[in-house]
């Protein structure tokens, strides 16, 4: 990536990916009996992609993009919620995958983790201490999602790396 | 290797360690609390006894004087409004308390004696 | 690989724990805060002659149990008739006079006093006055009047005496002897004033049952229904008759054991039907309603215990209702879509569609 001018559409085509997959997401039906807050987390893998190949300014402007998406199209909660999540879970994900070495599905995990954390944090804040209740139900399902998603990079790095090795 | 990022390492373990102990820890506060049944007896809304059950050595009479008389029986795990001046005797009727969230009431002595504690049966309230 | 981990790793495992720690430290403080929410904050009150109990789930809970007692001692002392300077003692000394201004709260409880009443055909009668005050179920000792008291002051019952103006918030009795007793509905109306306190209050969820009538509203932490226990008439232990599962709403019960006298060879209870000045013999043993309004679930439960089983059928659908009634041959009809269950074993059960 040698001009700064693709690189700055690169990382707008990431956050515009990112945004997709979660607007993609909250198209899904809720699954019954699944707390408020759990999720597949499919932009993550944008996310995680970014932190680990583009640089941390860019992770963390796409999570910042995505964040005000939520604001615009769910509103001040939801907005709050998800950009607490995406900056504190691309923290974490870049501290451990580029600095730490962790691997793919360590530190996607951990990266899930984050983003629950941050989000209890403020729903807590701004709703009641009643969704804590959720707490280690979240933890468990971040898990889950945070290994799926680390699996899907692991497939999709790869070739990711080839493309923009270009 | 086709990747900088290996899938897993060793100390990816440490994330799973740590997800595993949160939950863990979580989840043990879902199980019942200790909190043994605890008699709780009021009167004008004030309280004027708390005792857990289980601690009462022997049956105990409780004499609360008022316009009304109301007289409370303690007995190892279980409470009962066994008399009262009042004309309904509602209270008296309700019987035996034994579970949490079982209540007797005197309405016209403003006296209630209800039992709190970690709620086993689920009921949040009652009717009728 | 090894040469990217050697020079500075001591530095790079701190950085290790210090995210671990940040991540613990954020997840165990919730897991810390989380048993006192799911405790809930309980507040015994006295008002509108019961036992109030309140149990709120949320930050605000307190508060909101002190504001929701609060409106109800408002609402008592604006519909109670035994206090004196209420609106509806005012109304009552001026019965076959002329039109007053009351509180728009009193108008509310009128109206909707008056749409049960029109529903029901008088079954539920605000206006009962007259008949409830000679047989004095409330005092220490409430009497039986006499067949001629009961046919003397009989004439003065009927709700179409009682009109009221939404517009200006007047309502007046139209002749004089004519009075509003609210005893019937009041205990609904005080479960509504204190769950729009709740949802003005930003707590998560709570319950509050005055006397017979509870009203629940938002979620409990773990986020299952409500469940409220329906009193068995038969049985003094407190295992009840089943359970009601609830979302929302409010659920009243009426029962002939509620307050009961004997004299002489009869047992009277004190579900008074309008028509006849007499209580009411209609086969039932106790009618339990939901509703989303405290007040029209307390009033249907009344009217329901009068009108009998059958009868009861046509109004619940008409306005929105489901029940539960308990005959004297220890069956419990459901009527309508409840979610009921059975605990004590003496009863039988039916469903009914509405």
């Amino acid at each position: 990536m040698k001009s700064s001018a693709k690189f700055v559409a690169f990382t707008g085509i990431l956050a515009a990916l990112a945004v997709v997959l979660s607007l993609l997401e909250n198209l899904l039906p809720p699954v019954p009996g699944m707390p408020p807050g759990a999720k597949l987390g499919l932009s993550n893998i944008v996310s995680m992609y970014a932190a680990g190949c583009v640089g941390f300014f860019p992770a963390m402007a796409i999570s910042l993009v995505k964040g005000l998406f939520a604001f615009l199209t769910r509103g001040i909660t939801a907005g709050l919620m998800s950009t607490a999540g995406g900056l504190f879970s691309t923290l974490i994900v870049w501290l451990l995958l580029k600095k730490l070495r962790f691997g793919l599905l360590g530190a996607s995990a951990a990266g899930a983790l984050a983003h629950n954390a941050a989000q209890l944090m403020i729903a807590c804040l701004l709703t009641s201490s009643a969704v804590l209740y959720y707490a280690p139900i979240l933890v468990l399902l971040g898990t889950a999602s945070g290994i799926l998603t680390g699996l899907a990079l692991g497939v999709l790095l790869p070739p990711l790396e080839k493309l923009q090795r270009r | 290797m086709s990747s900088r990022f290996p899938l897993f390492r060793k100390r990816d373990l440490l994330i799973f360690l740590l997800a595993a102990v949160l939950a863990g820890a979580g989840f043990l506060q879902w199980l019942p609390k200790s909190g043994a049944p605890v008699a709780v007896i009021e009167q004008d809304g004030k309280e004027i006894r708390r005792v857990e059950l289980s601690s009462i050595p022997q049956p105990e009479t409780l004499v609360l004087d008022g316009e009304i008389s109301v007289t409370i029986l303690l007995e190892p795990g279980q409470v009962s409004i066994i008399h009262s001046d009042c004309p309904d005797q509602i209270c008296v009727n309700t019987g035996t308390l034994t579970r949490p969230g079982q209540s007797a009431v005197c309405l016209p002595a403003r006296v209630s004696v209800r039992i709190v504690g970690e709620n086993n049966s689920g009921i949040d309230g009652m009717t009728g | 690989m090894n040469k990217n981990i050697a020079p500075s790793s001591i530095k790079k495992w701190t950085a290790v724990a210090g995210a671990v720690v940040i991540l613990l430290a954020a997840i165990l403080a919730s897991m810390v805060l989380y048993p006192q929410s799911s405790q809930g904050y309980e507040a015994t009150t006295w008002a509108m002659g019961s036992y109030i109990q309140q149990t709120l789930y949320g930050s605000s809970a307190e508060e909101a149990a002190t504001q929701a007692s609060s409106a109800i001692n408002e609402l008592e002392n604006l519909i109670s008739w035994r206090v004196a300077g209420s609106d509806i003692e005012k109304l009552n000394s001026a019965a076959g006079t002329d039109w007053l201004e009351l509180d728009e709260h009193t108008i509310d409880v009128l109206e909707q006093a008056l749409s049960v009443a029109e529903a029901t055909d008088g079954a539920y009668d605000p206006t009962i006055l007259p008949i409830s005050s000679l047989w004095n179920f409330d005092s220490d000792e409430p009497t039986f009047p006499g067949d001629d008291k009961i046919q003397e002051f009989l004439p003065f019952v009927g709700y179409e005496f009682l009109r009221i103006n939404t517009e200006d918030n007047t309502a007046s009795l139209r002749n004089h002897g004519n009075g509003v007793d609210l005893g019937g509905i009041g205990k609904g109306a005080a479960c509504d004033a204190a769950l729009k306190v709740y949802k003005e209050s930003g707590i998560s969820g709570g319950i509050i049952a005055v006397g017979g009538s509870v009203g629940v509203y938002g979620e409990k932490p773990d986020g299952t229904d409500w469940r409220i226990s329906v009193r068995d008439p038969d049985e003094d232990t407190q295992d009840g008759l089943g359970v009601l599962s609830l979302e929302e709403g409010c659920v009243s019960t009426s029962g002939s054991y509620e307050k009961t006298f004997t004299e002489g060879d009869n047992t009277y209870h004190h579900l008074l039907d309008a028509k006849t000045g007499y209580p009411a013999e209609s086969g039932l043993v106790s009618v339990t309603v939901v509703h989303e309004s405290g007040a029209i679930s307390d009033a249907l439960a009344t009217a329901c215990f009068i009108l009998g089983l059958e009868d009861s059928l046509p109004v619940l659908k008409e306005l929105g209702a489901s029940a539960l009634f308990i005959d004297e041959e220890h069956h419990i009809t459901i009527a309508g879509d409840l979610e009921f269950e059975q605990i004590s074993t003496n009863y039988t059960v039916s469903r009914q569609s509405l």
